[in-house]
């Protein structure tokens, strides 16, 4: 049975001197318990409002729409969950700025004690679970890491730190929202081992967000590619990674290989080889969302969305090619 | 230790300033000392000047001043002329008694404030405007109308007394019975003076709250199912308050300048009003040891603030 199934979530946000914001346009997802899912898309596709749906974090006054079922159990429309009701439920999210999320004026231990407290551990068994937390990440030894406070810690230092706060809530599913993007690629190699010995051990569901599809291939189980706020293609990592479905799926991919991948502008990352910029928030369409700049496209394309084609082992994709 | 330094030098050379200025000022003001024996008859010029050499007026003031500060050193702090005795017998009570209205006042309007300006941040919507209102309100009454004001409500409930430190008959009571009166006699200048500064607290208690409320961290321990209370007082608190802390030294230093007004009018027995006195009658060394008495409480309330944020920001701490 699937853990998490986030079904066709879409988010609005409401700008005063925009139109509104698509962040999300349907977004689907299945998350299975002790499973690794990348989730690849380029800047503003995105990967972090779905992350904060999942997690539960404010939305600023978006409009949610969409269901979430946790273990059969349905949360309902996305927007009415208060977000005491996840943290109760076990789905921590792990952002990008580690430093962020950490208290300066408290010890790694005082702030982890203070997590370890709200979910149901007798007094006696704080210090023992802070410390057992501590280890789990590797900040070894613990007593001396107990100690520090925040700005005495190293970026990936930080980083283990705000995992330890993510894993003191015992979560069943970790969200990893561009967690080592600014750590360098050793630490970065290291965290990802940290992830897969979680799993390993205590049968963590992780969901791992990044823009640099390299970095997934030994270590995610699934990739699920984003793409204007939609998954547009979801598979095994070999697949997605190698033999791609979807067009635009293929040119990220090309570029990632090739090095080219993307270059940053005024609206952020951008894959320099296909024509055009990735549709933001702000565009609607009646069609496919990559059809302005798909070099395969049919002419039904403009008009009607793909549906959603299931490939035999190649996992799923929204592509009319692929459509029966 | 360079800290420590840094702030003696500065306390040092505030001082000097404070007391040349003060001294300067009230030397070039226009009136003397014995001016008002010149209008008695009996009195003959030739005496006010005898006065005046034997106390030194007709000296330079630079020596004057020299003259005054190696006293100060020496525990000595100057002359009264109109009291006729060392300012250092008699300077005592009334500094003693400011103290005791303004620490009072400080720490009652903190006690206040704190848990006031947290709810308000940390409630939405009713409590947090009728608050805003008024404490925009008292913000903008002068203290001198609020003394009246509060004045006039005590006349009226004739519960408290309205001025003095203790009642008539005060040497009679048990200890007890002195505490209480002197309690009562208190209530009235102190309610005062915690309104006087009470918006100004709350005010910024609750801006920083808010401000602590929407970092991520707190965020994040929200999510992570931290209990609200848990949160509002372990984790957001110690944030909050850094920002906070320069207030402590505002708040004392400030108090102290409004009890001086409000002394005055509660006829409470401390500084403000020798202060007032003894400008009238250009009593040199009261003025500039009252001057310089308070540039001292002052200098202790900001050190105080300093200890605070020392002790609050690791940051600093272990830096
Ligand atoms: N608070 C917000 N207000 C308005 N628009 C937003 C807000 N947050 C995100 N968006 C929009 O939603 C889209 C997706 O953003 P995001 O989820 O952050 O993408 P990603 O993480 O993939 O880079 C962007 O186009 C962005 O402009
Ligand atoms: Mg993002």
């Amino acid at each position: 049975m699937a853990l998490l199934t986030a079904e066709n979530i879409q988010v609005t946000f409401q700008t005063r001197d925009h139109a509104p914001s698509h962040a999300l346009r349907g977004a689907s997802l299945t998350i299975q318990a002790g499973e690794i899912i990348a989730i690849l898309g380029e800047s503003g596709s995105g990967k972090s409002t779905f992350a904060k749906v999942l997690a539960g974090a404010r939305l600023g006054g978006a409009q949610c729409v969409g269901t979430l079922r946790f273990k059969g159990g349905q949360w309902g429309s996305v927007g009415s969950r208060s977000s005491a009701d996840v943290g109760a439920r076990g789905i921590a999210m792990i952002g990008q700025q580690a430093s962020l999320v950490l208290n300066p004026f408290l010890r790694a231990r005082t702030q982890l004690a203070e997590f370890v407290q709200a979910h149901g551990v007798t007094r006696q068994q704080i210090a023992g679970r802070v410390h057992e937390l501590l280890e789990v990440v590797r900040l070894r030894p613990a007593e001396r890491y107990a100690a520090k406070y925040p700005h005495q810690l190293s970026g990936g230092e930080k980083q283990r730190l705000s995992i330890a706060m993510a894993l003191a809530c015992g979560p069943e599913i970790v969200v990893c929202d561009e967690v080592t993007s600014s750590l360098d690629t050793v630490t970065e190699a290291e965290i990802l081992e940290l992830f897969s010995s979680l799993r390993a051990e205590r049968r963590v569901s992780v969901l791992w967000i990044t823009h640099n599809p390299l970095r997934v291939r030994n270590f995610a189980d699934r990739v699920a590619v984003m793409y204007a706020g939609r998954f547009i293609e979801i598979g095994p990592t070999a697949n997605v990674l190698d033999s791609p479905l979807h067009p635009y799926v293929a040119e990220l991919m090309r570029c990632a290989k090739s090095g080219i991948s993307v270059h940053e502008d005024r609206k952020g990352a951008r894959l320099a080889s296909i024509p055009g910029a990735a549709p933001d928030a702000f565009e609607s369409f009646a069609g496919c969302s990559f059809a302005p700049r798909c070099a395969e496209k049919r002419d039904t394309c403009a008009q009607k969305a793909p549906e959603n084609a299931s490939t035999e082992g190649r996992g799923e994709v929204e592509c009319v090619l692929y459509e029966r | 230790m360079k800290y420590v330094f840094h702030r003696i030098a500065h306390t040092v050379v505030l001082l000097l300033a404070v007391s040349i200025c003060s001294f300067l000022l009230l030397t070039l003001a226009p009136g003397k000392p014995f001016d008002e024996m010149r209008t008695n008859p009996r009195v003959s010029s030739a005496t006010i000047a005898a006065e005046r050499t034997r106390y030194g007026l007709d000296r330079p003031i630079v020596e004057r001043y020299f003259y005054w500060a190696k006293g100060l050193l020496h525990g000595d702090a100057g002359f009264s002329f109109s009291y006729g005795m060392d300012v250092r017998s008699f300077i005592w009570a009334p500094t003693r008694n400011t103290l005791l209205l303004t620490i009072t006042a400080t720490i009652l309007a903190w006690l206040i404030s704190i848990p006031i300006g947290i709810w308000c941040a940390t409630s939405n919507g009713a409590i947090d405007r009728v608050t805003g209102l008024a404490t925009s309100l008292l913000v903008s009454l002068p203290e001198p109308f609020l003394a009246l004001c509060l004045l006039y409500v005590a006349l009226r409930l004739k519960y408290t007394p309205i001025g003095g430190m203790s009642s008539l008959d005060f040497d009679a009571f048990s200890i007890g019975g002195k505490v209480l009166d002197l309690m009562r006699h208190l209530f009235l200048p102190v309610l005062i003076l915690v309104f006087a500064i009470l918006p100004v607290l709350v005010r910024h208690i609750r801006a920083s709250m808010l401000d602590v409320l929407r970092a991520p961290y707190i965020e994040a321990a929200r999510l992570g199912g931290v209990r609200r209370m848990r949160v509002i007082w372990r984790l957001a608190a110690p944030a909050a308050a850094n920002p906070i802390f320069p207030f402590v030294g505002f708040s004392i230093g400030y108090l102290l300048s409004v009890s001086l007004i409000v002394e005055v009018i509660m006829q409470w027995p401390g500084l403000g009003p020798l202060f007032l006195e003894s400008i009238y009658s250009r009593d040199l060394f009261v003025v500039v040891d009252v001057v310089l008495l308070s540039t001292l409480f002052m200098v202790v309330g900001n050190l105080i603030a300093d200890l605070l944020l020392y002790w609050n920001d690791p940051r600093i701490r272990l830096s």
